[in-house]
């Protein structure tokens, strides 16, 4: 367990010494604020830099309410060029070690593999979620503002439920860095698997609730009630995570 | 990438600037960042130049791509070994 500690920390300084807490966090607040900003001054925009004469914004549009700006901020932003970003900026998490032979370093000391593989899952969705968390919060912060109250317990919950799908995406690429080599082809395949899961989400059939994209599915519902939600995606999700690992585990010891 | 500057003139500033400036406030917080991290690395690094036009011209793409990949290419020098 102290191996899993240290490693973990050491995961943590890398990315510290990298930039990447302030970079991630920069790139995900850009994110959080255009979305919000964009909706409420969607005609201030086009009237000045549209170049678009003759088109007419209807002057009493349904405003859209705090809840789905936040929504659109998360599936619209978040999860594809957020996502696509996020992925690029973890795919070497297996292969540099492996390229760079600490890999080999590692495992010749007495560490199992199951704790160098979950410190990189953990040192990862640590990194990961510190960037979300303060991306979401400031996006938050303008949707409030922009558009009225919003009940922060439900946007804790969905950040929770959310840090579970980035907890899968990690999985997914340790899973998928076991099998390839290089780390862009690594970030391409795990980006197509990922966005491939999101689109499968949202079809109404039980297998696809319970594919690891449901928790996604879950998650919304926090931000905008009503829809047909199945909770034991949360379960699946998990047990997906550990399959994942497992799947890994098998595969490092196999080369 | 829109090239056409005269566009920027007709711009009515005072309307747009209150919105569009944390946006371009984080924008330049992450070109200040990646412009910080190529200074101290531009003997190592392979095409540095070629990667100071990617931050300066490309909104935050660029100094993301920089950052997570450019820097990380360090240049073959062979030069230095023998002198």
């Amino acid at each position: 367990m102290t191996n899993f500690y240290t490693l973990t920390q050491t995961e943590l300084a890398e990315a510290a010494k990298e930039y990447k807490f302030i970079w991630l966090t920069l790139f995900f607040v850009i994110l959080g604020v255009t979305q919000p900003l964009i909706n409420n001054y969607m005609d201030v925009i086009l009237e000045n830099v549209g170049g678009a004469d003759g088109i007419t914004i209807e002057p009493n549009r349904p405003v859209p309410s705090s809840g789905e700006v936040l929504l659109s901020t998360i599936s619209g932003q978040f999860n594809q060029i957020g996502l696509i970003i996020l992925i690029i900026s973890f795919m070497g998490l297996i292969a540099s070690d492996r390229n760079s032979g600490m890999q080999d370093f590692i495992l010749t000391r007495p560490v199992a593999i199951p704790s160098y593989l979950l410190s990189k899952l953990a040192g990862h969705w640590l990194i990961s979620m510190f960037a979300i968390a303060i991306g979401a919060a400031v996006s938050y912060g303008y949707t409030i503002f922009l558009f009225g109250s919003f009940s922060f317990s439900d946007f804790l919950l969905f950040l929770l439920m959310y840090s579970l799908w980035i907890l899968y995406v990690i999985s997914l690429a340790i899973l998928i860095s076991t099998f390839i080599k290089g780390p862009i082809l690594i970030a391409v395949t795990t980006i197509a698997v990922s966005i491939f899961l999101i689109l499968i989400k949202s079809f109404n059939h039980l297998v696809f609730q319970l594919s690891p994209g449901g928790v996604l599915n879950v998650a919304e519902n926090q931000l905008l009630p009503g829809g047909e939600v199945n909770h034991f995606s949360i379960l699946s999700c998990g047990v997906f995570i550990v399959f994942n690992i497992w799947l890994a585990k098998i595969n490092l010891n196999k080369q | 990438m829109n090239t056409d500057i005269t566009a920027l003139l007709e711009i009515d500033w005072a309307k747009i600037l209150p919105f569009a400036l944390p946006i371009i406030f984080f924008n330049l917080l992450l070109i200040g960042v990646a412009l910080y991290d190529w200074f101290k690395r531009k003997d190592r690094i392979a095409a540095p130049y070629a990667w100071l036009a990617a931050i300066l011209l490309f909104q935050s793409l660029g100094p993301i791509l920089y950052l997570v990949i450019g820097r990380k290419v360090i240049r073959h020098d062979y030069s230095r070994e023998t002198s």
